[in-house]
């Protein structure tokens, strides 16, 4: 029992601070319940237990993440301005990020690398890592701004 | 309220659970077990993700913490006025489905026979 609470508190470090401040104790308590029951009743528990235990708290866990972007009036919910002010930044920091990652790689020992693992390395450096961070960025950068707005305006009526 | 219509069958077994009376965490799925004849197995991601949704939403509020026979403090939920406004709409949605179904010879022939017991 002591065993299998232990397994059941690492999967709610999973979940989102908030959700967890808000539902942690409460989602330990049911698993314990649930759990003693069923080991009350069939003597033993099954893998079986286990397994849907773990898929329906692997969903949950993706989804109440997923939730920060669209629920509720949290900092990245995903709204229309936010959009829009975070397109604006792409670009320039897609520049920027492209430069910052072109300049390291050439600062760092090159390895011997041929064929497809050079392909793969240049599509990292090139595309795909710039790419991303400078979506991530702009739409952080974005809440920031719009939240600061938003902040200043109430603050002057 | 419309666009709360239809609820998912989570939502809809948590409500009718809580029309029999207010229901801490585990209390809910054994309760939803019973109703749908452990067709519908809840797990505990499932039932907590479903009760946040619920009480954002004004269908379900929080009755309170109390303590059971092993001393453990539990939280209760219980249905508000949306929620059992909610509830009954779904359940006339799936009566009148029910009729749709009879209407046009559909009716499984085992649910006739049980429906004659």
């Amino acid at each position: 029992m002591k065993n299998a609470v232990q397994i059941y508190d690492v999967l709610l470090r999973f979940y989102p601070q908030s959700y967890r401040e808000a539902f942690g104790a409460q989602m330990r308590q049911t698993f314990i319940d649930h759990y003693r029951d069923v080991e009350a009743s069939e003597g033993q528990v099954s893998m079986g237990f286990w397994l849907s235990a773990l898929t329906d708290e692997m969903q949950n866990i993706l989804r109440q993440h997923a939730a920060i972007f669209t629920e509720g009036d949290g900092f990245l919910k995903v709204t229309f301005w936010k959009s829009v002010v975070a397109a604006a930044f792409v670009l320039p920091l897609y520049v920027i990020f492209y430069l910052l990652l072109v300049r390291l790689s050439l600062a760092l020992p090159h390895p011997p690398v041929s064929g497809i693992s050079a392909v793969l390395a240049l599509a990292a450096v090139l595309l795909i890592l710039p790419s991303v961070l400078s979506l991530m960025v702009s739409y952080v950068l974005a809440s920031a701004l719009i939240r600061a707005l938003s902040e200043r305006r109430v603050r002057h009526g | 309220m419309p666009s709360l219509l239809p609820l998912t069958p989570a939502v809809f077994h948590i409500l009718l659970a809580l029309a029999k009376g207010e229901k801490h965490g585990y209390e809910i799925m054994k309760q939803v077990r019973r109703d749908s004849q452990d067709t519908v197995k809840m797990g505990n991601g499932t039932l907590y993700g479903s009760i946040k949704r619920m009480l954002a939403d004004g269908l379900i509020q929080e009755a309170g913490d109390r303590a059971e026979n092993d001393d453990t403090r539990r939280k209760y939920y219980k249905l508000t006025r949306l929620g059992r406004k909610a509830l009954d709409a779904e359940m006339k949605r799936y009566i009148d489905t029910v009729q749709v179904i009879k209407g046009y010879d559909l009716y499984p022939k085992l649910l006739k026979a049980k429906a004659h017991l």
